[in-house]
């Protein structure tokens, strides 16, 4: 009875590995805006070099935006779809 | 396990001879039902081309949610990235006064209040002269969006309508050969050429709106280099800023 309980609680953790293992990972939605990391301003320090290398960091914090902008070109042909179900308007099998 | 092979034998034997008889009750069925449609093809067009147009219209009012759809997520998209611009740079502002501060604190002599008056104005020069040349990338990149949503627009509502006048006229054409008692299997033959004749240049039209896509790679890759030149240029700005600085205030470069 005992064998048979030890048997019965692995074949459910293998199943359970098994679904993990295989289960198709959520993936993010195209249609989803892309998360932005941001940098952190660096602390002043009164030394000019930090100064210049603060307005360059700037710049890759803009970059990180400006950047997601061109993924907005994947939105243009989201009505493919609904273009090519014109040419199902007509079935020749109901004539 | 003993093999009856008398008994497979018997059953494929069965199987074989109720296909036999099945197969072509189904083809005579098939052709019955053929000719059968063939003979009331002229009865059957006015209700074909209702249905038609119904499903045109119904298909014209989902292309249109969809595309209010996409409209208003490139929208939003912008909008919630001009908002996080706008904060990022006043959060990059901000930062710059406290470094600001800080160099000028330094200075003490009116040569090096000079220096740093001069260099202050360089950067903030510099810096609102990348935002502006990025503006205005941005602006272009999305006018050409814009641009691109309406040449799509145009371009499948065109092979719309192509579409809808060639079916449209091949059921006139069906209607006319019915009224003048032109045999209706042979309308009907005839109607079939048409309408897989527009389905195929549907098809091929709608593979040519597909590749407008390909351009967008043009208008990607003119961002990126007016784009690159605006940080080129800024970085060029701010090294000639930094390299008057330090001519004028040699020992902001060794204090820290």
């Amino acid at each position: 009875m005992k064998k048979n309980a030890v048997i019965f609680i692995i074949i459910i953790m293998v199943i359970i590995l098994l679904a993990i293992a295989f289960f198709p990972k959520q993936k993010p939605s195209p249609h989803q805006p892309p998360e932005t990391t941001e940098i952190t301003p660096p602390a002043a320090t009164g030394n000019v070099d930090d100064l210049v290398n603060a307005t360059l960091s700037e710049i890759s914090d803009e970059e990180l935006l400006i950047k997601e902008e061109e993924k907005d070109t994947s939105l243009i042909n989201l009505d493919s779809q609904e273009v090519s179900d014109f040419g199902q308007t007509i079935n020749e099998s109901e004539f | 396990m003993r093999v009856n092979f008398k008994s497979i034998l018997r059953t494929g034997f069965l199987g074989l001879m109720i296909a036999g008889v099945l197969v072509p009750l189904w083809i005579f069925a098939q052709n019955t039902n053929d000719n059968q449609k063939a003979k009331g093809f002229c009865n059957l067009i006015s209700n074909l081309a209702s249905k038609f147009d119904q499903r045109i219209t119904d298909r014209e009012t989902k292309l249109e949610a969809k595309r209010a759809e996409i409209t208003n997520r490139i929208t939003e998209r912008w909008s919630e990235r001009d908002a996080k611009l706008t904060e990022k740079r006043a959060k990059w502002d901000t930062n710059r006064e406290e470094h600001f501060e800080k160099l000028e604190e330094k200075a003490e002599t009116d040569e090096q209040k000079q220096a740093f008056l001069v260099f202050k104005q360089a950067v903030t020069v510099a810096i609102a002269s990348r935002r502006a040349a990025i503006d205005e990338a941005i602006d272009d990149f999305r006018q050409s969006v814009e641009q691109a949503k309406i040449d799509r627009k145009s371009a499948a509502d065109a092979l719309r309508n192509t579409f809808r006048n060639s079916i449209r006229a091949a059921f006139q054409k069906s209607e006319t050969d019915c009224d003048v008692g032109v045999d209706p299997a042979t309308i009907r033959t005839n109607f079939r050429a048409e309408v897989k004749a527009a389905k195929e240049k549907f098809e091929n039209d709608r593979k040519e709106i597909e590749k407008l896509q390909t351009s967008m790679e043009t208008l990607i890759n003119t961002r990126k280099e007016a784009i690159k030149k605006a940080i080129d240029d800024f970085k060029t700005a701010m090294e000639t800023a930094r390299t008057e600085f330090k001519a004028a205030f040699p020992q902001a470069e060794t204090e820290d």
